[in-house]
């Protein structure tokens, strides 16, 4: 039943994610061939048309725009979708399909989790190809470039060697963790303002987001200060911060599941 | 017979107003009931619980003896009182998640069934009029072979004629030893389906009873009963 779940969730989300997948690297291409051609006209000494010139620099924000907007319109899509398919009209469908609390929490967590991978994954293609288009207008670009990627790779090498295998792989759980605990408090949010409140449920769920974030906040400035005033170091720092996140994250998710188990209010 | 759904006790507070008060009720298999109170009564909330919308506050409600979780849901089938499905959703994209959900699902007479009224498979739902997206929710309600029928308000806010089709629906497509509880003030237009009755004021069952029996016995009809009983209570 999960992965039947997983799969509409997915359907249901997939148009959206495509088209916005498509407007981060159509702005990538805007903002890497507007690039392309201020650098050009600026490296030729050609400004004779400065309507085209001030145009492409408006395309150029514009592009930045759009990949930024690209990547919160996903974050809402994801937690618009959670929303609408278990806190409104849509909840009676899903909550009286023959899953338990954990599938149904899990699914939306996952494909969440799945649409914002891709969404970085194209939205670094996007930068990429913005910088490889609009540097290529640079001359001797192509020899530049053959000769910086190797030197690039031996770099990141040598700080990966000092870095170590144990501190990437605590720097890397740290940021998928972390990824995971705010999603995990968007969801959280949207479900206490759901369940809690008659009327202004986005509200609600705006105003515990806002509350949770606070005490995170709060909670983190104290570890902090501890932190510091004591003699641990960084690699020790590191851990304790994905133990609190990683355990903030299990307590807001069992929390959503006792909320969605005992409290269910579909009204 | 088997007892199909089984509330002992079964109580429903909202903000400390009870909208179930210890409800005991047994509803055997392969009967029609019709659930019938007054507005605030305890119907929707009833049926909510039996679905697994709601909690209860305290009390038992099972199906087939099953507590309500994913093995009960499996057995019900519910029509809620308003359309559920998402409007950019496709019928035919309906008929899959029905397929893929509920392995009592028979897609074929879902499709029979559209076509007999018309419905193209390959509409989206915000394409369709509200009364036609009600009529897709009931095929595809309808279309499963399921133990307990659910159905909140079937006849609601419809034209005559289309309450007709409704009930007509109904009764040539449930599984005839499966149980129908429908839920409706509509008294007049139901009684004619109904084996049994069920009549809920305040949260508690006040009267109950076998449909043409009462007739018999009172020489009144179900709706003149209703109106009888319902007129002595405050706050009808």
């Amino acid at each position: 039943m999960f992965t039947k779940l997983l799969k509409h969730e997915w359907r249901a989300t997939r148009g959206t994610l495509g088209i916005l997948c498509l407007v981060s690297l159509g702005a990538g291409l805007l903002g890497g061939l507007t690039m392309h051609y201020l650098i050009w006209v600026d490296t030729a000494r050609e400004m004779q048309h400065d309507v085209i010139v001030v145009l492409s620099a408006l395309a150029m924000v514009a592009a930045v725009i759009a990949v930024g907007a690209a990547g919160v319109a996903t974050l809402f899509l994801l937690i618009g979708r959670f929303y609408k398919s278990r806190f409104t009209d849509e909840g009676y469908l899903t909550f009286t399909l023959p899953v338990n609390v954990h599938q149904n929490l899990l699914s939306s967590m996952v494909n969440s989790i799945i649409g914002m991978i891709i969404m970085f994954v194209v939205i670094f293609a996007a930068v990429m190809m913005w910088l490889f288009i609009g540097l290529s207008a640079l001359e001797g670009f192509t020899e530049a470039l053959r000769d910086v990627l190797p030197r690039f790779w031996e770099s990141a090498h040598e700080v990966f060697e000092e870095f170590g295998l144990g501190n990437t792989a605590l720097f890397l759980s740290n940021v998928l963790i972390s990824g995971i605990c705010e999603l995990v408090v968007l969801m959280l949010s949207v479900t206490i303002g759901s369940i809690a409140a008659k009327k202004h449920k986005v509200l609600a769920a705006v105003g515990v987001y806002y509350g949770i974030h606070v005490a995170m906040s709060i909670g983190s400035a104290i570890l902090s200060i501890q932190v510091a005033a004591s003699d641990l170091g960084g690699r020790a720092f590191f851990c304790y911060t994905l133990l609190i996140t990683a355990a903030i994250a299990v307590a807001g998710y069992f929390l959503m599941y006792w909320l969605m188990d005992k409290k269910l209010n579909l009204n | 017979m088997d007892c199909v759904l089984r509330a002992t006790g079964l109580t429903k507070r909202y903000h400390g107003n009870p909208a179930l008060d210890n409800l005991n009720l047994e509803l055997n298999q392969g009967r029609i009931i019709g659930l019938l109170g007054p507005n605030g009564s305890g119907k929707t909330t009833f049926i909510k619980m039996a679905a697994g919308l709601l909690t209860p506050t305290a009390g038992e409600l099972t199906i087939c003896g099953e507590k309500i979780g994913p093995a009960s849901k499996a057995m019900v089938s519910y029509l809620p009182d308003r359309t559920c499905f998402s409007k950019q959703r496709k019928v035919t994209e309906l008929l899959d998640f029905f397929g893929d959900f509920y392995q009592d699902f028979d897609r074929s007479r879902a499709e029979q069934m559209l076509t007999a009224l018309g419905i193209d498979p390959g509409a989206r739902m915000r394409t369709l009029s509200k009364g036609t997206q009600e009529k897709v929710q009931l095929v595809l309600t309808m279309s499963r072979r399921a133990r307990l029928y659910l159905l909140d308000e079937p006849i609601g806010g419809v034209d005559p004629a289309a309450r007709d089709y409704i009930l007509n629906t109904i009764i040539n497509n449930y599984d005839p030893s499966a149980t129908v509880l429908i839920s409706t003030h509509l008294i007049s237009d139901v009684e004619r389906v109904l084996d049994e009755f069920v009549f809920l004021y305040q949260g508690k069952v006040i009267q109950k009873g076998e449909a043409d029996a009462v007739r018999e016995e009172t020489g009144k009809s179900l709706d003149e009963l209703f109106r009888e009983v319902f007129k002595c209570l405050p706050n009808c």
